[in-house]
This record gives C-alpha cells, sequence and structure tokens, in this order.
C-alpha cells in the first residue's frame, strides 16, 4: 500500500512539475495565450465589425422579425436540421446561391451567422462576403449549431438523435443500443469519455490519431 | 525480459514525446481543437492545452530515459487505458466524431475500425506491461544524482 501511495505520489509530482513548466513556456512564448479563455466581442470581417455571441444570445433574437439566421454549413447537413427559420449560405456556392436568396436579407436587417462551432470559419467567410454586398449588421453565433441543438433551442428538421435514424450506420439514439437505463447511462459516460480523450490524443498524423480525423 | 522492457518503454515513451510536440509548438491551434468538442467549459480550454502535452512530454521522455519510470508508466497507462475504453464504445456504436467542416475531414475515414481496436489494445497492454515489470534496467536513474527521488530500496 505505501509503495503504491508512493508510486502515485511521484505520478502527480510530475504530473504538476510537467504542467509548471508549460505555464512558465506559455509566459516565456512570444506569443502567449492566456490561461483562462474568454470568447473574443467582435471581430472585424471585411472592415465590418461583427459581434461574436453565443448561443444564448442569439436564440434572444429568434422571433425578431428583424433578424435572419443564417446556416453557412454544408446545405445536406442544413437540410437534415437548422435553427429554427434560417436559410442556407455556405461559402463555396456563395455566388451562386446569394441571388435567390437575396430577397429575404434586407440591407437593414440583422444577421445572425453559424457553423459547426468555434474551430470552424464558414461563417466567417459568409460575413465577409456579406460585409462586401453592404451589410453592417452581422453577428457570428462561433459556439455553431452543435451547441444550439444542445442546448435544445428551436430547430426546423431532425435533431441529432432524431436524424440518426436516416443513417441505419449511425448508433447515436440510445435506445436503439441499450435495453435499459443502466445502459444509456454506461452509453452516455462512455460517449464524455471518449470525445474527452479524442480531443487530448489530437495528432497530425493519422498513426497516433485514435479516430483518424484529420 | 529486460531486453523487452526497455523495447516497450522506448516505444510508448517516443509515441507520447511524438503525440506532445505540435501541441506544445502551436497551443492555440489545440486549445481551439478543445473548444471544438465542447467538452469541458471554454474557459478551461487554454490550460489544458497548456499543460497536458507538457504531460505527455514528460511521461514520454521519462520513458525513454528510465527516470522515474514507473510513475510514468502509470501516466501512460491511465491515459491510454481511457483511450482504449473511448476506441473500444466507438467501435461498438460506429461513432463518427468528424464535423465535417472542414476539406480534410471530408477525406478522413472517420469511424473507427478493428485496426484501431487492436492497435491501442497493444499499447495500453505495452504500458501495462512497462508499469507491472519495469525494474529499473537501463535506466539513467542509476546516477542518484540524476534521479534523487528514486527509493533507495528500487
Amino acid at each position: 500500500m505505501k509503495g503504491l501511495f508512493s508510486l502515485i505520489c511521484r505520478a502527480l509530482a510530475i504530473t504538476l512539475a510537467f504542467s509548471s513548466i508549460g505555464l512558465f513556456a506559455n509566459l516565456a512564448s512570444d506569443t502567449p495565450i492566456p490561461w483562462v479563455y474568454s470568447l473574443p466581442k467582435e471581430i472585424t470581417v471585411g472592415g465590418v465589425k461583427v459581434q461574436l455571441i453565443d448561443e444564448r444570445e442569439a436564440v434572444k433574437f429568434l422571433n425578431d422579425p428583424e433578424t435572419v439566421f443564417i446556416d453557412s454549413r454544408k446545405c445536406d447537413d442544413y437540410a437534415k436540421s437548422h435553427v429554427k427559420g434560417a436559410i442556407c449560405l455556405p461559402p463555396d456556392d456563395i455566388e451562386q446561391r446569394f441571388p435567390s436568396i437575396e430577397a429575404l436579407m434586407p440591407t437593414e436587417g440583422r444577421f445572425i451567422l453559424y457553423c459547426y462551432g468555434p474551430e470552424c470559419d464558414m461563417a466567417e467567410r459568409v460575413s465577409e462576403f456579406l460585409a462586401q454586398m453592404g451589410h453592417k449588421n452581422l453577428m457570428i453565433m462561433s459556439s455553431g449549431f452543435p451547441a444550439w441543438l444542445k442546448a435544445q433551442f428551436p430547430i426546423d428538421g431532425k435533431g441529432k438523435e432524431d436524424a440518426a435514424i436516416e443513417d441505419p450506420e449511425d448508433f447515436w439514439r440510445e435506445e436503439e443500443i441499450a435495453d435499459s437505463d443502466t445502459e444509456i447511462a454506461l452509453h452516455r459516460f462512455c460517449r464524455c469519455i471518449d470525445h474527452f480523450v479524442v480531443t487530448w490524443y489530437r495528432s497530425p498524423l493519422l498513426i497516433w490519431n485514435p479516430l483518424q480525423y484529420a | 525480459m529486460k531486453y523487452l522492457t526497455l523495447a516497450a518503454r522506448l516505444l510508448i515513451g517516443s509515441l507520447f514525446v511524438y503525440a506532445s510536440i505540435h501541441k506544445i509548438i502551436d497551443p492555440a491551434d489545440f486549445a481551439m481543437s478543445i473548444r471544438n468538442y465542447m467538452i469541458v467549459p471554454l474557459s478551461w480550454s487554454n490550460i489544458l492545452a497548456l499543460t497536458l502535452p507538457w504531460i505527455e512530454l514528460g511521461a514520454g521522455g521519462f520513458l525513454i530515459l528510465g527516470v522515474q519510470t514507473r510513475p510514468s508508466a502509470l501516466l501512460t497507462t491511465g491515459l491510454l487505458g481511457i483511450f482504449l475504453g473511448a476506441v473500444i464504445y466507438a467501435y461498438s456504436i460506429g461513432l463518427d466524431i468528424d464535423c465535417g467542416c472542414f476539406s480534410s475531414a471530408a477525406s478522413s475515414t472517420g469511424r473507427v475500425s478493428i485496426y484501431h481496436l487492436v492497435r491501442d489494445s497493444s499499447l495500453f497492454l505495452t504500458s501495462l506491461f512497462i508499469l507491472v515489470k519495469d525494474k529499473g534496467d537501463f535506466s539513467i536513474a542509476g546516477f542518484p544524482l540524476l534521479d534523487p527521488l528514486r527509493p533507495k530500496d528500487a
């Protein structure tokens, strides 16, 4: 028992020591990042200041007739589900699609753009285009559609669980894989662990990338 | 046996060091990855991105050098154990976590296969093997000044 305690203490000491090195290395870095992350409030795109908001701020505008939600994800994903009332405008074919939806986008209106999440730049690219087209009142819901879904705010189409029904290989539906509450609880626990570890072990080369995503 | 332990240490250590390097070079990018998965509160993402890669580097480096081998193996085994559990789970349900928001994501295979399961089971067992069997052979810790924390009876 004493040996085990010693082992754990030494492992913790390594953890603490190298965590400290990481924090000090950041301080000595040319481009340090703050220890505690806070969302930037706005960015400037195409000469226009674009406010960055989260899903809780965005939902306040859901029933505002002056506000248009713009889904910048791929149209296939938009077709499955999107923020209630949103229109689809992905950046890759924006010039082809824009004329057909321009009538829905008054110049003085407020536009809230979103895509897949914080790492996704598709909403930013669309906002740049809209800024060039003369729209000034732009916001980006930087947490993206997954956060909207997670918060269970209104959507058109099917949610994550329901959407899975269309894909026989997708087992997100807990009732399909679990016969009891215990199995559902285990499923949710494993899902949390899975995401945590995948994040932790993300690596640029596939050999060490557990789920082989780029 | 001691040569086998050495090989296992070098394998696991190298992998951990390798996995940590790009995260250390660009912690902001790693923090963004953490935020993208929305598992931990956004405010935690930076401090996790600043500390976790260094822990990986430390544990991996110590395994290679043979310094504090068993505590390092405990760290790597713990991490790999969590990782293996996730892979088993992901394989069992065909989980695909690609967000699909980048062109590179579209070209990745996404889903976990039996290959990943076998590979990561092997890594976990290898790390566990180090934890259980390492006797301090081929260790720089043989020099007391280089490893003052090492128990005298080890």
